[in-house]
């Protein structure tokens, strides 16, 4: 009896979309589908924010692997070993050694010097690197904005991050204060003169290059040539900063860092994947991010569910009489009420998937080619398909509900009354 | 032979409440209908015609009283058991044809049979077949609204039959139809009777009712 009243109601459900108001089958069907992006879309791109900043900082700083000293290191000790165990672990493809150093850059000094105006210098980091090997690991040369990129050959020219510039930071050493990474250097291009005090060793070098990326690491540092930072520095070459590994595609890399660890790298430095490298702060973003997806999505379901309630109550209110009849010559409250309940799920499947197609075949390729430009990150979308099946399901189950709901509300109604419109 | 009683009531009341005002439609009716009868219900208009047969049909609950078909108490029974009983033992003709606007003739008429079957192939057959019977076999994927108001009764006729049902009610059928067009379905009717099928037929016309062989009169919701 339950199959046959369900094929019932199926049989009055494909006669009632036929049949019926083609006006608003298009408006529960739109509404189904802006709440599917809504639901899908609003959460994605909102999660997307730091998971394009997790992104960025992996390809543009960190590679899919970074090892940094121990913390009551200053260095990496014995570089190389370091670095010979690396690259002989599967799935090894490429790294980049960094030094690094405090400096202080200053811009325009040869101009003639008043009491009220502070030296136009700024505070930061000057990190060492192999040009080549950074390009490859990073794709440094990609993020030169202006100017060229860094050779090997160049032992006075330097790339300057945008953020150390007042034209792309927008701010100046206050007056009466002191220089510190705040401020920015004013009138600096590709060709100025800038003087670099590294430790006790100031020289004048020529910026060849602004670097400018998603990473604000990579827009406030200097970089020059690691074997002539080290000279400056009077350290050794197994003493480096910072190494940066890029992985071969498809290699685990929780299982790279293993059997990094395994080999007993672990007593040199630490290391880390790029993930937990940027510690449990972006996690907890990328959480908030996802509850706050998730609560803007359900209230878009509620309201679909509202909606979908509605429409269906005013449907079955519309067709009251029809319900009184069909009771009458013996349909049963089953066959009636799937009817709607399965009119809804069809709305609620005719939506979800014009937004699948829309999502999967039109918004994720186009933010994927152009990734939405938020200062801090590529915004990518985050729309997983076990989580969009997870969500369309919650979609489909409430506006079962919403259907079966007011239906069942009409068909309780006395029989006779229902026919007679009492 | 004695025939079968099919439906009996026992005093039977029907009260309508609105607000403190109470209004009784039936008052302590008992009659009984036996197989293969055609029994016509007249009486003038709010008399409590059609409210019989609503309670007689198990469209509706007395207030008092009680239906019995084939002697068994339906008071007791859950409105699944009434719809179950409407389905497969008695067929209604409704006054105003009472089809759906969505599904064509041919959808009206097996409606119920797929209900009862769940073989859809099985109705399409039977129900043209019954289409035919009634003069639409042209008329099968026609709409309720793109049909005469005696087409549409034939197709309520035949959607009533659908489930060979042991009674057919049929509430004023002839009520907004022409003379010609009345008199067709009336010898519908009479022929469904003739090949042995229980008929009650409210009507408020005397020489509809005549043509039965038997007449219960209603005046203030009495048998007179």
């Amino acid at each position: 009896m339950l199959l046959r009243s369900l094929r019932v109601g199926f049989f009055l459900m494909v006669r009632y979309v036929r049949h019926g108001s083609s006006w608003a089958s298009l408006l529960i069907i739109t509404i189904m589908f802006l709440t599917f992006l809504n639901v899908i879309v609003v959460r994605g791109v909102l999660v997307g924010l730091p998971v394009g900043a997790s992104i960025s900082y992996e390809k543009e700083y960190s590679g899919n692997v970074l090892i940094t000293p121990l913390p009551d290191q200053r260095h990496i000790d014995r570089t190389k070993l370091v670095e010979s165990t690396l690259a002989s672990i599967e799935g090894y493809r490429t790294h980049s050694a960094r030094y690094l150093a405090s400096a202080v850059i200053r811009a325009n000094y040869e101009r003639p010097q008043k009491e009220t105006r502070l030296p136009d210098q700024v505070g930061t980091a000057v990190v060492g690197i192999d040009p080549l090997l950074e390009e490859e690991v990073t794709g440094l040369r990609e993020l030169v904005v202006e100017g060229t990129y860094l050779t090997e050959h160049d032992e006075t020219g330097v790339l300057l991050g945008s953020q150390l510039l007042e034209q792309y930071a927008g701010e100046t050493p206050e007056a009466g204060g002191t220089p510190d990474t705040t401020g920015s250097l004013e009138n600096v291009v590709p060709g100025s003169e800038v003087r670099i005090t590294i430790g006790d060793v100031v020289g004048t070098y020529t910026v060849l290059g602004i670097v400018e990326g998603k990473v604000g690491e990579n827009s406030r540092r200097i970089y020059m040539n690691g074997e002539r930072l080290r000279k400056i520095l009077g350290g050794s070459i197994d003493k480096k900063d910072e190494i940066a590994i890029d992985l071969l595609p498809s290699t685990s890399v929780d299982g790279y860092v293993a059997k990094l660890n395994a080999s007993g790298i672990g007593e040199y430095a630490i290391v880390q994947s790029a993930q937990d490298s940027q510690g449990q702060f972006l996690d907890d973003i990328t959480q908030t991010f996802d509850l706050l997806g998730t609560g803007i999505g359900l209230i878009g379901i509620v309201v679909a569910a509202i909606t979908v309630f509605i429409m269906v109550f005013i449907v079955a209110l519309n067709r009251q009489k029809q319900i009184g009849i069909l009771k009458g010559i013996g349909i049963n409250r089953l066959a009636i009420e799937s009817s709607y309940v399965f009119l809804s799920i069809l709305y609620a499947l005719v939506g979800i998937s014009l937004g699948l197609l829309v999502l999967y075949f039109m918004i994720t390729p186009y933010i994927t080619a152009h990734p939405i430009d938020f200062p801090f990150a590529d915004g990518v979308l985050v729309a997983p398909w076990n989580d969009t099946f997870v969500r369309s399901l919650i979609l489909i189950v409430t506006t079962l509900f919403a259907g079966y709901i007011p239906a069942r509300m009409i068909v309780q109604k006395n029989t006779i009354n229902a026919i007679l419109g009492r | 032979m004695e025939k079968k009683t099919i439906i009996e009531t026992k005093n039977l009341v029907k009260c309508y409440t609105v607000g403190e005002v109470v209004t009784c439609a039936l008052d302590s009716v008992s009659l009984s209908i036996s197989e293969g009868e055609f029994v016509a219900i007249d009486g003038k208009s709010g008399s409590g015609k059609s409210t019989l047969l609503h309670l007689l049909s198990l469209l509706d609950k007395p207030t008092e009283g009680g239906v019995f078909v084939y002697n068994e108490d339906t008071s007791h029974f859950s409105r699944e058991q009434r719809v179950a009983i409407r389905l497969s033992t008695f067929g209604y003709v409704f006054q105003d044809y009472a089809l759906i606007p969505e599904l064509t003739a041919l959808e009206n008429v097996i409606l119920p049979h797929f209900m009862l079957t769940g073989k859809f192939d099985d109705c399409t057959k039977h129900g043209t077949e019954l289409l035919e019977q009634v003069g639409l076999g042209n008329r099968l994927h026609n709409r309720p609204s793109q049909l005469s108001g005696g087409e549409q009764q034939r197709v309520a006729i035949a959607r009533a039959l659908v489930n060979s049902p042991h009674v057919l009610f049929a509430d004023e059928p002839t009520a907004n139809l022409d003379s010609d067009t009345s008199e067709n379905i009336l010898s519908i009717i009479m022929e469904l009777h003739a090949q042995g099928l229980t008929v009650l037929m409210v009507t408020h016309e005397a020489e509809y009712a005549q043509r039965a062989g038997r007449i219960i009169t209603l005046a203030d919701g009495q048998v007179v």
